[in-house]
Formats: C-alpha cells, sequence, structure tokens
C-alpha cells in the first residue's frame, strides 16, 4: 500500500495552485482519457484471451465472446465505447489544451500528445477490422485506400499495413499485433512520458499569479482526479448497457455495401477526398498535421499560458475552431448525409 | 467525489445485474459440441435450444420437439449448421439464425434445407431422393441458358459476361437469390440481365440450385475441384419429342431458343427469329453470332457458344428456312406478329422484349411530335432498310411494298393519331463553318452539354443515363452513325429529338458549336461514313 502511494506521490507534485482544483481549469479531460485508456486496457486483456486473429475463425469468436461468454458483451461493449470515447475525449483535450495556450514553453508535452493522438486513431483503426464483419472488413478497405492518396510513401503504407496489396489475413494478423501489441506499449509509454513532463514543466499551465494560491496535494487533488475518474468510468458502464458494439454479416470480400464508409474518424477525409483527390487527400491533411505540429512555434503571442481564450490569440483560436468544426461537419456530412454511390441524401 | 464514486457504483451494479440477467439458457448449460464434417471441425451452440434437434420449448420443462427422422443421416454425427447454415456459436436469437442482409448464413427450414443438399452430394444425372427440387433448378440453369453469361464450377465452358456463380451460395441468402433472379435491375439498376419470364417455383428451383454452389464443397477434395474432375452432368437440350427440320436442333445446341423466338418456340427475352435469314444477310447472321456487339452496339446477347463451323451451318439453315411473308397480311395481324415484340401492342415502346434491347424502340403513341417532324420518306426507308446498328431490320424481303404502306397507315391511325402527312417544317439548320473550333474548346463543349447523358467516352452511359428512356443514343455506335447523315446528326443536335430526353441546342450553342458537335459525334463513332 505504502508502495503505491509513494508510486502516486511521484507523479504528483506535494503541492498544486489551487486553479489546478477548479473544474473549468482542464473539464477533467486528461483524467478522463487516461480513465478510457485504463478500462481498454483492462477489456482489451479480457479479450484476448478469446480472440483469435484468424479469418476462418475471427467471427465465430466474437459470437462466442458477445452471446456465449457471461459478461462478455457488456465487456465488448465497454471496450468498444471507451475507444471511441477516448478518439473524442483526445480531440477535446487537445482543443483545450489549445484554447488556454497550455502548451506554452511546453512543446515537447504538446508532442507527446500529438504522438498519443496518432496511437490512439490507428488503435482504433486496428481494432475495427478484428470481427472480420462486413462493416469492418469494408470499412478497413476504404480507410486503406485513403492511405494510397500519400504522395511517395502512400502505397508503401498501405502494403505495409495490409501484408500484400488487398485485405486478407495478412492483414488480419497485422492488425491484432498492432492492435493488442504494439499500441498498448507504444501508449504506455508515452502515456508515461506525458505525465512526467507535466511534473517536470511544474503542475498544469497557469498564470504566475494563479500560482501563488497554493493547496495540498493529497487529499485534493487525488479527490479530484478520482471523482473525474469515477465519473468517467460511471458514465462509459452506462453507456455500454445502452449502446450495443456493432456487429454485421461475416465479411463477404465480393459483396461490398454501397456505401462504404471508412471508420468514423475517418470519414472525414474520406468526404474530403471525394471532393478532391489532391486537395482532400493530400494537402489537408499534411496542413492538418503541420499545423498541429507547427501551432505553438508559430504562436508569438504574449499572454501567459493556462488562460481561455486569452485575448490576443483571437486568430489563433477562430482558425482552430474554423479547423475542428470543418472535420466535424466533413464528419457529420460523410457518415450522415452520403447516401448509395456517395450521393448526398436527406438521413431524416 | 461522492456523487461519482456512486454513479459508478450504481453503473457497476446495473451492468453486472444485466449481465447476470440476461443468461436465458435456464438449465445453465450450454451445448458446446464439436463434428467432424467432411474433415473441418464444426463446432456449434445450436442444441442448447434446440434441446432435441427440433423447434426449442416453450418453458423451462416442456418437452422439446424431436427433429424429423432424416436417416440414413445422424443428427448426432451431422451437427446442424452443416444442412441449416446459421450461426453455431452465437447464443443470441438474432445472431445465431443468420444476420439479414446478404443472408449468407440465413438460416434454412423446412424444405428449403434441400437447397444444401449439393453442398455435400455431387449433382448426378439423376436427382437425389428428396432434393428433386434443386437438380430441376440445375436443368432450368441449362435450359435457359443462364451458362452463356455466368461460369459456374463444374461445367467445361461458362461464360464471363456476368458474375461467376460457382461460390453464390456462400454469398447470398435464399431471398437474395429470388431477388436477383426475378427482378436482377433491382440492384444494381444497370445491371443488363435479363428477366426471364419463370415462374415463382422455377424461381425457387434454380434458388435452391444455386444456394447449393458453395466455396467449399464436401464432395470433392479441394485438389480435385482444382484438377477439374468434378463436372456436372450433361443435359440434353434438344427436346425428343418434336420434329425437328435438319439443322434445326442447332437452334437449341446453340441455346438461342433460350432467349429468341423461332416459329412456335418462344424465350420471350429477344427478337423473333423466323424470319432472320430473310431480313439479314447469311454473312450478318455469322458475324453477329461471333461477336453481336459489333454490328448492334450495346447489344446484350452474348456471343454464341457454337464453333465457327456451325456457326455457318446456322446462318444457312435460317436463310434457307425463313419464310417470305406471314399468312395474314392484314395490317393489323402484321402489326402484332411483327412489331408488338418490341414496339408494344399499345404503342408506347415498351414490348414485351423492350428492356431487353440495345436501344429503345421508338414509341408510337404519345410521340405525335416526333412524326410531324420525321420525313415520311425517313419513316418508309426505316421499315424497308431497318435502322443499322439496332434491333430494327430491314422488313424489304419479309412484306412487300403495299403491306408496309398498310402497315405505316395503320401506325399513324392508331397510335400516332395525325395525318401521314401532317408535317412541321423546321428552321433551316446553321451553314457549316470552313473551319471548325480547336478540339480542347470541343472537349469543354462536349463536357458542359453531352457529358452528362452521353458519358465521357460517348457510351451513352453518363451519370444520368439511367434517369432517362429512352435512354441516350450510344455515339460510339458505328453503324447506327454511319447511316445518318451529318445534317441529320447537327438536326438531333440543334432541334433536340421529340420523345427523349435530348433537348434542342439552339439556343446554348452558338451556330458554329453545333458543327463541332457533329464532328465530335463522328470522332466518337470512328470517323467518317
Amino acid at each position: 500500500m505504502s508502495a503505491k502511494r509513494n508510486f502516486l506521490h511521484h507523479l504528483h507534485p506535494p503541492q498544486v495552485c489551487r486553479r489546478t482544483l477548479e473544474p473549468t481549469a482542464t473539464l477533467g479531460l486528461g483524467i478522463a482519457c487516461l480513465t478510457c485508456l485504463a478500462v481498454l486496457f483492462v477489456t482489451g486483456a479480457t479479450l484476448f484471451l478469446y480472440y483469435v486473429p484468424d479469418p476462418e475463425r475471427a467471427y465465430e469468436r466474437i459470437l462466442h465472446i458477445t452471446t456465449t461468454l457471461r459478461y462478455g458483451d457488456f465487456i465488448r461493449n465497454l471496450h468498444f465505447i471507451a475507444a471511441n470515447a477516448l478518439a473524442i475525449l483526445i480531440f477535446a483535450h487537445l482543443a483545450r489544451v489549445f484554447f488556454t495556450a497550455a502548451y506554452k514553453e511546453r512543446y515537447l508535452n504538446w508532442l507527446y500528445g500529438l504522438v498519443l493522438l496518432g496511437l490512439v486513431l490507428f488503435g482504433n483503426f486496428t481494432g475495427y477490422l478484428l470481427p472480420w464483419d462486413q462493416v469492418a472488413y469494408w470499412a478497413i478497405k476504404v480507410g486503406a485506400s485513403l492511405a494510397a492518396y500519400l504522395p511517395y510513401i502512400g502505397e508503401g503504407v498501405q502494403r505495409f499495413f495490409l501484408g500484400g496489396t488487398d485485405i486478407g489475413p495478412e492483414t488480419l494478423l497485422r492488425s491484432f499485433a498492432f492492435h493488442a501489441g504494439f499500441v498498448p506499449l507504444m501508449l504506455v509509454v508515452f502515456t508515461s512520458l506525458h505525465l512526467w513532463r507535466i511534473r517536470k514543466d511544474g503542475g498544469l499551465a497557469a498564470p504566475a499569479e494563479a500560482r501563488k494560491q497554493r493547496l495540498p496535494a493529497a487529499p485534493w487533488l487525488y479527490r479530484a482526479e478520482g471523482a473525474v475518474a469515477l465519473a468517467t468510468l460511471g458514465t462509459l458502464i452506462a453507456l455500454s448497457l445502452i449502446i450495443d458494439a456493432p456487429l454485421h454479416e461475416r465479411a463477404d470480400p465480393v459483396h461490398p455495401p454501397n456505401p462504404a464508409k471508412a471508420p468514423w474518424y475517418f470519414v472525414g477525409f474520406q468526404e474530403m477526398v471525394g471532393y478532391s483527390a489532391f486537395l482532400g487527400g493530400v494537402a489537408a491533411p499534411a496542413a492538418l498535421l503541420a499545423f498541429f505540429t507547427l501551432a505553438p512555434l508559430l504562436d508569438r503571442t504574449r499572454s501567459e499560458g493556462g488562460i481561455w481564450f486569452a485575448r490576443d490569440r483571437l486568430a489563433l483560436n477562430l482558425l482552430f475552431a474554423a479547423v475542428m468544426v470543418s472535420q466535424i461537419a466533413f464528419i457529420v456530412i460523410g457518415q450522415w448525409f452520403r447516401g448509395k454511390n456517395w450521393a448526398l441524401i436527406w438521413p431524416f | 467525489m461522492i456523487a461519482a464514486a456512486l454513479l459508478a457504483l450504481g453503473a457497476a451494479g446495473a451492468a453486472l445485474y444485466v449481465g447476470w440477467s440476461k443468461n436465458t439458457h435456464n438449465h445453465g448449460l450450454i451445448a458446446d459440441l464439436s463434428y467432424n464434417l467432411g474433415g473441418r471441425e464444426v463446432r456449434e451452440h445450436c442444441t442448447t435450444c434446440h434441446v432435441e434437434g427440433g423447434l426449442p420449448s416453450p418453458g423451462p420443462n416442456a418437452a422439446a420437439e424431436p427433429h424429423p427422422d432424416i436417416s440414413p443421416h445422424v443428427v448426432e454425427n451431422l451437427g446442424c449448421t452443416g444442412c441449416h447454415l446459421g450461426e453455431g456459436m452465437a447464443m443470441d436469437r438474432a445472431l445465431s439464425h443468420g444476420l439479414p442482409g446478404l443472408g449468407a448464413r440465413q438460416v434454412l427450414t423446412g424444405r428449403d434445407v434441400q437447397g444444401r443438399c449439393y453442398a455435400c452430394h455431387l449433382l448426378d444425372a439423376t436427382p437425389l431422393a428428396g432434393a428433386e427440387r434443386p437438380w430441376q433448378g440445375y436443368q432450368l440453369f441449362r435450359e435457359k441458358a443462364c451458362g452463356l453469361c455466368h461460369h459456374i464450377g463444374g461445367l467445361a465452358t461458362g461464360g464471363h459476361f456476368g458474375p461467376d456463380l460457382s461460390h453464390i451460395g456462400s454469398q447470398l441468402g435464399l431471398e437474395q437469390l429470388h431477388t436477383a433472379i426475378r427482378d436482377p435491375r433491382s440492384d444494381p439498376p444497370n445491371s443488363i440481365m435479363p428477366r426471364f419470364p419463370l415462374s415463382r417455383s422455377q424461381v425457387r428451383d434454380l434458388a435452391w440450385f444455386l444456394k447449393s454452389r458453395v466455396a467449399d464443397p464436401y464432395y470433392a477434395t479441394p485438389m480435385q475441384v482444382q484438377a477439374g474432375k468434378i463436372r456436372l452432368p450433361e443435359v440434353s437440350l434438344v427436346p425428343d419429342d418434336v420434329d425437328l427440320l435438319p439443322d434445326e436442333d442447332l437452334l437449341y445446341r446453340g441455346k438461342c431458343l433460350a432467349c429468341h423466338q423461332f416459329r412456335d418456340e418462344d424465350g420471350y427475352i429477344a427478337p423473333d427469329l423466323t424470319y432472320a435469314g430473310r431480313m439479314r444477310s447469311e454473312e450478318f447472321i455469322r458475324e453477329f453470332l461471333e461477336r453481336p456487339t459489333r454490328l448492334i452496339p450495346g447489344a446484350i446477347m452474348p456471343p454464341s457458344p457454337l464453333d465457327a463451323q456451325k456457326r455457318d451451318t446456322l446462318a444457312t439453315f435460317l436463310a434457307r428456312e425463313a419464310t417470305s411473308e406471314p399468312e395474314h397480311p392484314h395490317a393489323k395481324h402484321l402489326y402484332m406478329h411483327l412489331c408488338q415484340r418490341c414496339h408494344a401492342a399499345d404503342g408506347g415502346g415498351h414490348g414485351p422484349i423492350e428492356p431487353n434491347l440495345a436501344t429503345f424502340p421508338r414509341a408510337f403513341s404519345g410521340n405525335a411530335e416526333f412524326y410531324r417532324r420525321s420525313d415520311d420518306e425517313r419513316l418508309v426507308r426505316s421499315v424497308e432498310r431497318g435502322i443499322a446498328g439496332t434491333s430494327m431490320p430491314p422488313y424489304a424481303d419479309v412484306i412487300d411494298k403495299a403491306a408496309r404502306e398498310d402497315l405505316l397507315d395503320l401506325i399513324f391511325a392508331a397510335f400516332i393519331g395525325i395525318e401521314r402527312q401532317d408535317k412541321t417544317p423546321l428552321p433551316l439548320l446553321p451553314t457549316r463553318p470552313q473551319e471548325l473550333s480547336a478540339p480542347q474548346q470541343t472537349d469543354a463543349l462536349y463536357a458542359r452539354h453531352c457529358l452528362r447523358c452521353h458519358g465521357r467516352t460517348g457510351s451513352g452511359k453518363g451519370p444520368e443515363y439511367l434517369d432517362h428512356l429512352p435512354r441516350p443514343r450510344n455515339l460510339t455506335n458505328r453503324p447506327y452513325f454511319a447511316a445518318q447523315s451529318d445534317e441529320q446528326v447537327a438536326r438531333a443536335i440543334a432541334d433536340g429529338v421529340s420523345g427523349t430526353a435530348m433537348d434542342a441546342f439552339r439556343d446554348r450553342l452558338q451556330d458554329r458549336h453545333i458543327w463541332d458537335l457533329v464532328d465530335r459525334v463522328r470522332t466518337l463513332s470512328g470517323g467518317e461514313p
């Protein structure tokens, strides 16, 4: 018990700003992400015991897990909900950090965060294929073909991910290896670095005057974190009781659904590619990546980090908001307003 | 903190409770059985609910119905999913009975189970007792010449026109097969497969047969299938109860009569061949049999399966046996005999075989404007010499001139509803300029005005082509455009074609651009006439 407390004491400073404990400072998004991650590790470890990455058997194993095993569908739902919640929360977390300019003087941690974002998306994407059902198969087919739009390396990346030129047993095995081996390991490494950097950078970003009011971390910080973690956990469990992780028919490589859509977090790109292969498939993603990586370097404003919507950052914030809103709009259009042959439809 | 803890606790409690109460197999045990089916391991949980193999018991203690006797098969050795399909590893009602959609694993019950017999048993020259219907389906498959377009494993020859059906039973459910046969154009809407005149029970037979065409049949090792050792039996297509003319059997062997009509035999899919030898030269028939789309672009007829020598014999036979004229020269009978198959009995163009033709037959009724604008001479010539590149044959040698005139009079009186001499004078065409625009300009012009319907390559299959009937003209139809003068093409562009979606472009184009587009049509259809 004391060793555990000691370890947590290493992660937490002895004293924290009073501001850190206010819900509006971070909205608790980091801890919510961390909770999702923990839930994913626990449920994933359970699913690991029953899943077989073989096209002949994968689907039957999923059926076995969801219908025969007691709490099996609950565990799978929880894994599904937590994964999707994490993808949403991590973007919300990114937006929070941007809008409060918390990356100032913390560029390294911002980069760690971006790596984590990439890992989470990649983990989601590789996990999508594992049930080997109709929707998963064709979503990965579309997703992998989006990769081919990258100049020069696109086809190489695609071939590396698919383990060939087309989806097959190799792809399933690779997806599983990435999903259950590489990605979790990297997530642990980079999450540790991410948390460690916060401590090294002196806790959460806060304006100088807010730093003067300090409180002991125990029990206040532990309580705040615990509350967010438990609330997140409770919400995840409640959602997984209501929402079932989707499962469709067995994958059929000759009968694509119409329309075939990428997983929702890539549908925005699919939608953009629909307008222009170069602009939507290459230029826009490259610009997004450049913007995210370089934003802290380009940010020349003088306001301190840790303040929501600082006056002098209005232009930057508006730009960021525009980027986020447009991506959300693309995803919404692609996901709900596209019907057969990618024609615009009215879904209601 | 306390509120969050309570929330988490409540949610976890609810999850535990729901998970516990979801356990519906009330005796608490799960039947987890494995079978050896043709060397493959099959694992299933079906008998958890279907205790005795029959329908599940309604209450916890009521006796379940037993499985009907299926000797010499033994249920205990075969398991359930081998014959009934479904998802044996699922314990959820919806999942275990196969999800809707493609329906590949949809559970088969009752007489539908015979759709699986020939997944284990080799289909033989005589039907298997209890599986006569799918065997009938196979006979139908051969009789209706499905194999001309679709390949199927076990047959020496097979077409590549349509999708390979060798594994179709592993991909689609019975219901999906029914729909695909009964209404091929329901999905995809641009399918060229004709709607065969089959009865409900014939469709069912075919679907049962196709359901047994699976990717991993049990009657052979993969090696035997690979080596082509598995052969489906031959079916005699020539009826033995009819007196045939010499060489008439070729019409059966060539599978012509699965679609075409010859005298009293009718496939109800394609044109009448009774007078074909009179209408077309032997040369034409021979070339048409070899490559139909060269003479009638867009024709859905696959190349004839007969070899070159037999094609010659067939062409000679058709030329020899064609009679000169039907016996009833009355125009009304002539129309019903020669025209209504395509142009329909009401003159609307939707004749019984219209959906299978490369081009839509011109409508008579409700299309008066078209005939007001067309030269009488042109109409006479169309009947006399036919329209090249379409299914309209020349009738010059089938019915004499007087009968042709009577026929036109009848069509005008009965369907078009105007006097034959009632013509609208058309505005003059712009004169052809000395020099045409640069090709890039014409490209832009074509892309702006024509592409939506006629398509980038001029195939008549632009993005919107399915919205229009008559379909947009195939501009690459070489024989058709070879017979059209430049003026006729320019006329169609400038003043449109009434009764079709082709608009008048006179007001939207500069005069010279009309001629640019005429030139473009010439390029697409392969040069000057």
